[in-house]
């Protein structure tokens, strides 16, 4: 396989790791707590996909809002469970509660759905594109536009609407946003929303080529956790940015080693990040805008 | 005899203890035997944690995988070259702790996210290496037909033997746990996740400490790994993998973070709720999660945590301590006594140079105490005296600049080696230890200062004499400063200006030949202003060098000998208080009076 | 003249420690009142119970004729309390314009109307529109916090310390504004440790001494009195 295909590849399984990061930036963020669960929340949306699917055998991309939708539901519960009741104690509490709630989500799933690798319908359709010497697939093609779209539209309300500009300002300092009128609480539970609709929309995309299973979730929320690290603690570019190097790392190493050794070499990787930049790679380059 | 049978809540958890040990003696048929025996080791695992987790406050993700390495380390050197178990014993304990060390001095250097994380994945690679290393490890299935423990003279073969070997290596982890955490040695570690600034400045080596917790967990993981091998004659990457890392965590949480009572009443109860809950087959993750989230939530320090309020609720504490005899302070040795003879300054600001961003904090400060002196630092707020008083007891690093403390450079010596010298300060925001009784918060000063450490707590046999010793000499320091006749009260409910005392003698238990105060006054009403202002006052006629950064100058006008005004960083004015005061750039800054300058027209239309 | 703000023996307390004690101060409509005091006076703590963050042990607070007592800060902001804390405080990531706009609550033609009196009171900060919180001097985020309480059309602006780290020339431009505010509407409470300044633009003044109001009257009755420079300065 050639670099650019490997690229290619990296770039499209790269889509679906910045949604991740993304939502899981955001609470970060918002609340200054690591979610441990957001791995499992990625997962449930890749369930909520395939038990969807089951009843209507359509095309994710027309399922892709009532997913939105029912993850943004879902996220809100999740706040009121693992975050708002220990709002005030350390965060390592935070941590250990979603780390908690992680367990519930997987044997959940276990319970519902059975051990096994269940695959969510496709985004349009199966098959592959060729353009030129790349192939790229047609799912993966549609997690690029999906990822885009949703990057772009973050984007947007962050940076153009009322509620964005108060979203980031609670974010940055809650009590003033409290003094200036603004529902804390509120803005606090969208945000855990919005990250889990981020997470449920990534988990939908990638069921179909990767499956779902109880326990998938627990690599990804690693790979968020590294992909905030690298990118700069709370940066929201630095995420996105940080996620595509895992993924890009991930499918080129993989392709001459075996995926194991390749994600044992991410990990030596982001240990030898610490030592020599503790800061993470973007930690000054990319402002803390949002 | 009698009080220590009611002190606390150590009588319910002994009657429990004594039903489980009947249980297990009289009613238990094999299968409990060994879920008991499972209790016993993840008891040791948990202990293990919580010196890390609960008595250094740091999140370590690493403990399950110490715990696995142990067990790998047993199972390979047992299966493949036939060790017996007092040769494979203690090198699974080594094999973690060595690791720990190894790792502990990048990885305790950073900060909160990045030290769960770079543990969590120095735990992924080796979960990794487990799986893939299938020649030594065994791959994804492990090791198998891992003998049991043989000791010379007989093997520890059938179900009962083991249940009370293992738990007798919990006795001996315990009481280890035991040494390390009480007394002296255990109040520094409370003190330091309290504040670590706080802890520095009393002379505790920050780091020293936590790397000391973060080894010790990799020991006791390793240990209680290595028992799990022999238990179950298996080893295999799920002793190593994340769901035990979570398992670790809650049994610590609900537990209690940092009582011995807490990991064995942690480790048993959630073994036995997995057991009962398993009757939900299916539901039974679902339901003990659950469970373990509910204790989260409703009871932040732990079941033993929850108890002990329960019972301080039901039974008013009595609290008839015997009299303490108060020990004379002894000043920290003074290394130069001929400097202090010669009459040269004890402590000198030469230039010191500081800036934040764009904005200069400190812009070449230069000042001098004498040995006895009362100085005053003032200036209105934002002109650099907190910052000074950071940059002279090691906090910040200046930009430019020296601090000269008899005739030694400490500019660029740590904040605890600083303490040590005989440097002490207090800080404007108190910290102290709100569950400690006031004389065990003055008490703790003496820990960075007497030495010591970690090896000697643990070889000290009976009472903890550093702590006697310490508590002595609080008395002493406590009496200087007028809290005596609180000295056994915790000191959570104190008025603030108690606190304030307390933080004060905390600080002069150390011995110091110069004391920086931040801001003592505030929020004390007249007449303890009065009452502190003289107390101070014999500091100096002890020969105690005090800085007293202050912006009461009602406070400063009778206790200090000189006055040093800042203002933006830079000095503005400095010599006998009266003359200070009446300094036009002084009355200017603090009130915006200009003397002999027409008014501004600020209250002219516009 | 109604009073915007009633305060009567309040008491607020940090644990066991009495941070105010039986406190009675009021301000009306169209005045502006300065609140004085050493470090550690109370005067923050006053402040943050108005605002909300601290539930008092004991005594009145009304604002605009109701009872505060459980109304949550983001509540009273809307019902129209301004807050320009110490410190500014501005939001670091949001740009000048952002952190104005944050903080209205209407259409978008009244937006941009109050965006432009904003401007209008401080063109400092017109020109640095695009400017992030972070980046700017501490006198413009001064303007900018004073500004953005203010975007609110508040009945009540308080001020916490605006000079504080600010040169002089910098602190007289900003407390110059005050009174152009009360003109435009908005009763000032305003607290300051650089008493000449805050005297010179307030009409009454409340001296605080740990937790205690120890005078209070016009400020040209207490400009420059004895006792003023005595509880600063003890001379």
């Amino acid at each position: 396989m050639t670099l650019l295909q490997l690229a290619i590849n990296g770039v499209a399984l790269g889509a679906a790791y910045a949604l991740i990061a993304l939502g899981f930036v955001f609470i970060v963020n918002a609340t200054g707590a690591v979610n441990f669960a957001h791995g499992d929340l990625v997962m449930a949306g890749g369930y909520v996909a395939v038990g969807l699917g089951s009843m209507a055998p359509v095309p994710i991309i027309v399922l892709l809002p009532l997913v939105a939708a029912i993850m943004f539901a879902i996220g809100i519960a999740f706040s009121l469970v693992a975050y708002f009741p220990l709002a005030n104690r350390p965060p390592s509490t935070v941590f250990i509660s979603t780390l908690l709630c992680g367990i519930v989500l997987q044997n959940l799933f276990l319970v519902l759905f059975g051990p096994q690798a269940r695959a969510a319908p496709p985004f349009i359709k199966s098959g592959t594109v060729h353009l030129g010497a790349i192939e790229i697939s047609i799912q993966a093609l549609g997690t690029l536009a999906v990822a885009a779209v949703l990057i772009a539209l973050q984007y947007l309300i962050f940076a153009r609407t009322q509620v964005g500009r108060r979203l980031r300002a609670t974010a940055q300092d809650r009590p003033m946003a409290q003094a200036i009128g603004i529902h804390a609480s509120a803005m606090i539970a969208a945000t855990f929303g919005a990250g889990t609709a981020l997470a449920g929309i990534a988990g939908a995309l990638l069921a179909n080529q990767f499956f779902v299973y109880p326990t998938g979730g627990i690599p990804l929320s690693v790979y968020a956790y590294i992909a905030v690290v690298v990118g700069g603690w709370g940066s929201i570019a630095g995420a996105v940015i940080g996620a595509m190097m895992i993924s890009l790392f991930q499918v080129v190493v993989s392709a001459y080693v075996s995926y194991a050794v390749a994600t044992g070499l991410l990990y030596v990787a982001l240990l030898l990040i610490f030592f020599f930049r503790p800061q993470g790679i973007f930690g000054e380059l990319v402002q803390r805008r949002v | 005899m009698a009080s220590w049978l009611f002190a606390g809540i150590r009588l319910p958890l002994i009657l429990g203890a004594a039903a489980l040990i009947a249980y297990a003696v009289f009613f238990a048929n094999p299968y409990d035997l060994r879920v008991l025996t499972l209790c016993g080791i993840y008891a040791l695992l948990v202990l293990g944690f919580q010196f890390v987790f609960g008595h250094a406050g740091a999140v370590s993700l690493a403990q399950a995988t110490f715990f696995g390495i142990g067990g790998y380390v047993t199972g390979i050197l047992a299966t493949r070259f036939g060790f017996p178990f007092l040769i494979t014993f203690p090198l699974s304990i080594a094999g973690p702790a060595l690791l720990a060390v190894i790792i502990a001095v990048p990885v305790l250097k950073l900060e909160e996210h990045y030290f769960s994380l770079a543990t969590l994945g120095i735990g992924l690679v080796v979960l990794l290496l487990a799986i893939q290393w299938s020649d030594v490890t065994g791959g994804t299935n492990g090791l198998s037909g891992i003998p049991a423990i043989k000791l010379p003279g007989f093997a520890v073969v059938d179900r009962r033997s083991v249940l009370w070997f293992v738990w007798g290596m919990v006795a001996i982890g315990c009481l280890l746990a035991h040494q390390v955490t009480r007394g002296l040695h255990g109040q520094a570690y409370h003190l330091m996740r309290e504040n670590r600034e706080a802890a520095s400045s009393l002379g505790l080596n920050v780091a020293e400490l936590r790397f000391g917790a973060f080894v010790l967990s990799a020991a006791y993981g390793g240990a209680a790994g290595a028992l799990m091998a022999h238990v179950i004659h298996v080893v295999s990457p799920e002793n190593l993998d994340l769901a035990l890392m979570v398992t670790c965590l809650t049994m610590t949480v609900i537990g209690g973070r940092t009582r011995i009572a807490g990991a064995v009443l942690g480790a048993t109860l959630i073994v036995y709720l997995r057991e009962w809950f398993r009757v939900l087959e299916n539901y039974y993750m679902i339901a003990y999660g659950t469970a373990a989230l509910v204790t989260l939530i409703l009871a932040p320090y732990g079941l033993v945590g929850a108890l002990d309020r329960l019972r301080a609720f039901l039974i008013a504490p009595a609290r008839a301590a015997p009299p303490i005899v108060p020990a004379p302070l002894m000043r920290t040795a003074a290394r130069d006594a001929s400097v202090v003879a010669a009459g040269g300054p004890l402590l000198t600001v030469d230039n010191v140079a500081l800036a934040f961003g764009g904005v200069k904090a400190l812009d070449g400060v230069s000042l001098f105490c004498n040995q006895g002196e009362i100085v005053g630092l003032i200036g209105p707020n934002g002109s650099g005296k907190t910052t000074l008083l950071n940059v002279i007891s090691g906090l910040y690093a200046c930009d430019d600049g020296r601090v000269t403390y008899l005739a030694h450079d400490i500019t660029r010596e740590p904040t605890y080696a600083i303490a040590r010298l005989g440097i002490a300060r207090t800080f404007q925001h108190i910290h102290l230890v709100d569950d400690l009784s006031v004389l065990d918060n003055i008490a703790v000063a003496r820990a960075g200062i007497d030495g010591g450490g970690l090896m000697q707590a643990i070889v000290t046999v009976g009472r903890d004499r550093r702590l006697d010793a310490a508590r002595r000499i609080a008395i002493s320091a406590a009496d200087r400063l007028g809290v005596a006749p609180v000295a056994m009260q915790p000191c959570g409910h104190l008025p603030y200006g108690t606190r304030r005392r307390v933080e004060i003698a905390r600080a002069f238990a150390t011995g110091p030949r110069v004391l920086l105060l931040d801001e003592p006054a505030a929020g004390l009403n007249e007449e303890e202003q009065r009452d502190l202002a003289e107390r101070i006052r014999t500091f100096g006629a002890d020969g105690i060098t005090v800085l007293v950064v202050e912006h009461n100058l009602v406070f400063l006008a009778a206790l200090a000998e000189r006055l040093i005004c800042l203002d933006r960083g830079k000095v503005i004015a400095s010599g006998l208080p009266e003359a200070v005061r009446r300094e036009p750039a002084v009355i200017e800054a603090y009130l915006g009076l200009e003397a002999g300058v027409a008014e501004l027209a600020l209250d002219e239309p516009p | 003249m109604s009073d915007v703000l009633e305060i009567e023996s309040l008491c607020v307390a940090y644990g066991e420690v009495s941070a105010l004690n039986d406190v009675t101060l009021s301000v009306n409509a169209s005045e502006a009142v300065a609140l004085v005091g050493a470090n550690g006076a109370g005067k923050s703590t006053l402040f943050k119970s108005i605002v909300g963050f601290l539930r008092p042990r004991s005594g009145r607070l009304h604002f605009l004729g109701q009872d505060m007592t459980g109304v949550s800060p983001e509540r009273r902001a809307r019902l129209g309390l301004g807050y320009a804390p110490e410190g500014r405080r501005v939001f670091p990531g949001l740009t000048v314009r952002e952190n104005l706009e944050v903080a209205v609550f209407g259409s978008r033609a009244e937006r941009v109307q109050r965006l432009d009196q904003a401007f209008a009171l401080f063109p400092q900060l017109a020109e640095r529109q695009s400017q992030l919180g972070w980046q700017l001097s501490g006198g413009q985020q001064q303007m900018l916090a004073i500004g953005r309480a203010l975007m609110g059309r508040p009945q009540l602006l308080l001020l916490d310390e605006p000079s504080l780290g600010l040169s002089p020339k910098l602190a007289d431009e900003v407390l110059t504004a005050v009174k152009a505010i009360v003109r435009q509407g908005t009763a000032v409470l305003l607290a300051e440790q650089n008493v000449r300044k805050a005297l010179a633009c307030c009409d009454r003044a409340y001296v605080l001494e740990i937790g205690k109001v120890v005078l209070s009257g016009a400020t040209s009755a207490l400009r420059d009195t004895e006792e003023i420079r005595k509880a600063f300065l003890g001379a």
